[in-house]
């Protein structure tokens, strides 16, 4: 009985091939709650990288990507996101906006693991071990603050 | 298809290659009981008379690999290699040892060269599925996995690779029909049982995982991975994370609504009764801070 698929008995491992384990979902979520949605979207494309997947991950970056810069420039430019801006601040005071741009980072963080689901399964029941997550998270925070904080003022 | 010569057999009508060979299968059924000191003693004995016995030999390496002795156990296979290059169960193992040691392309190597040797093998591609599983490919390990199931649907190399493909690729798989035939053919097999438990604990029913876990390990109670997992399934079951559970049920999706939950209380709270706000806010400043110092902290308890 030959096999179905020749390719299978193709090797697929070469070093380059190998598959490295992804960050840790507590690295991505903390990055993704103090750094922001830049900070998420960094985090899933470098997860996304070192699981050999970039080519499959991109479209869903480059729409979220383009999805919260348009957000930005909706707040500070449209009228209708000015309104919006006042309508949070009088349900959730002086920090309504830290606080939307927070739970869409959250998102962002909530369908990168979606996608990366059978990876981070495959990761714990195989016993992999996962690189550390603390530089890298410090570096993603202070990156996604200081990018959010340069768009704003670049787009006030 | 082509058979797979029996490893400890020598060439027949010699009386002391016999004797190798039942010596052979005196330690390997020593180390199927896991009497791995006795074997060990009756395969020092049996390699002063039969050095260059190769069916010893990887008895040996076997030995070596139950006590994790990986590097022994590669030189070991090595010399059965040098002296028998075609060898399936040296090939076999050091493919495992390999995979084991995350020698992923020596690994693929192996079990490529198996294969091409035993092309019909269900147990060779199910051992693939587990390489390419462990290398996160997964559709290359569903399809291998299904091969060793289509060349023989009974192998419990083949359901074993089905059943993790199934607990991998499907949130909460607690329904996989290869592990449920695998349960059921063999209720008493270690390997399946432990595959049963991460099926629970990936389905969040840890309660259930840490059950069972507790019976393996009074079964197998030298298994140092068994014993993590009880105490790891131990501190997730312990009563005092009660007032986790939405964090232990769902994790950071569980987290991130009890955050937006948060919030939401104290908005309101600051329209309808501005002066329970900062009883509220302490609480979940506590609560924020327990969840955080107090399940490590139990963990380590436990480890002690």
């Amino acid at each position: 009985m030959a096999s179905t698929n020749p390719d299978l008995l193709q090797p697929s491992l070469t070093s380059a091939r190998v598959e490295r384990s992804p960050y840790s979902q507590q690295a991505h979520v903390l990055s993704a709650f103090f750094g922001g949605p830049l900070s998420a979207l960094a985090m899933s494309g470098i997860n996304a990288y070192r699981l050999r997947r970039i080519e499959k991950d991109a479209p869903w970056l480059i729409v979220a990507m383009v999805l919260y810069l348009s957000f930005e420039v909706w707040l500070a430019i449209d009228p209708g996101g000015q309104d919006f801006v006042r309508w949070a601040g009088s349900w959730a005071g002086s920090n309504a906006l830290t606080y939307v741009t927070r739970a869409l980072a959250l998102a962002f963080f909530a369908i990168g693991t979606v996608m990366h689901r059978r990876e981070h399964t495959a990761t714990d029941l195989m016993g992999l071990k996962r690189p550390s997550g603390w530089i890298l998270g410090f570096g993603l925070v202070a990156g996604g603050i200081l990018a959010t904080t340069a768009l704003r003022n670049l787009l006030q | 298809m082509n058979e797979i010569p029996d490893p400890g057999a020598g060439p027949a009508g010699r009386p002391e290659a016999m004797t190798a060979h039942q010596l052979t299968e005196q330690a390997r059924a020593l180390l199927d009981r896991r009497r791995v000191q006795q074997a060990r003693a009756l395969l020092a004995r049996a390699l002063k008379e039969y050095p260059d016995s190769t069916g010893l030999l990887v008895e040996a390496a076997r030995a070596d690999l139950i006590d994790g002795a990986n590097d022994e156990a590669r030189d070991t296979l090595q010399r059965v290699l040098s002296l028998d290059p075609d060898h399936p169960d040296a090939r076999w193992f050091l493919f495992n040892l390999e995979l084991g040691s995350d020698r992923l392309e020596q690994a693929e190597a192996l079990v490529l060269g198996l294969l091409r040797d035993w092309p019909e093998s269900a147990q060779f591609y199910a051992g693939y599925a587990r390489l390419m599983l462990r290398a996160l490919m997964f559709p290359k390990a569903r399809a291998l996995a299904l091969e060793a199931l289509r060349r023989d649907p009974d192998s419990d190399d083949a359901l074993r690779a089905s059943a993790l493909c199934d607990i991998v690729e499907r949130p909460g798989a607690n329904d996989s029909v290869a592990l449920a035939r695998l349960v059921a053919s063999n209720p008493d097999d270690m390997y399946t049982m432990r595959l049963v438990v991460a099926a629970l604990a990936n389905a969040s029913r840890d309660r259930e995982a840490h059950a069972l876990a507790r019976e393996l390990l009074r079964l197998q109670p030298d298994d140092p991975g068994l014993l993590e997992l009880v105490r790891a399934l131990r501190a997730q079951t312990h009563w005092s994370l009660l007032p986790l559970w939405p964090m232990l049920r769902w994790g950071w999706y569980g987290s991130i609504a009890m955050w937006i939950a948060a919030l939401a209380l104290l908005q309101t709270l600051r329209q309808v009764a501005p002066g329970a706000v900062g009883w509220v806010t302490l609480f979940l400043v506590v609560y924020i801070a327990y969840s955080w110092v107090w399940p490590p902290l139990l963990r380590r308890w436990i480890n002690r």
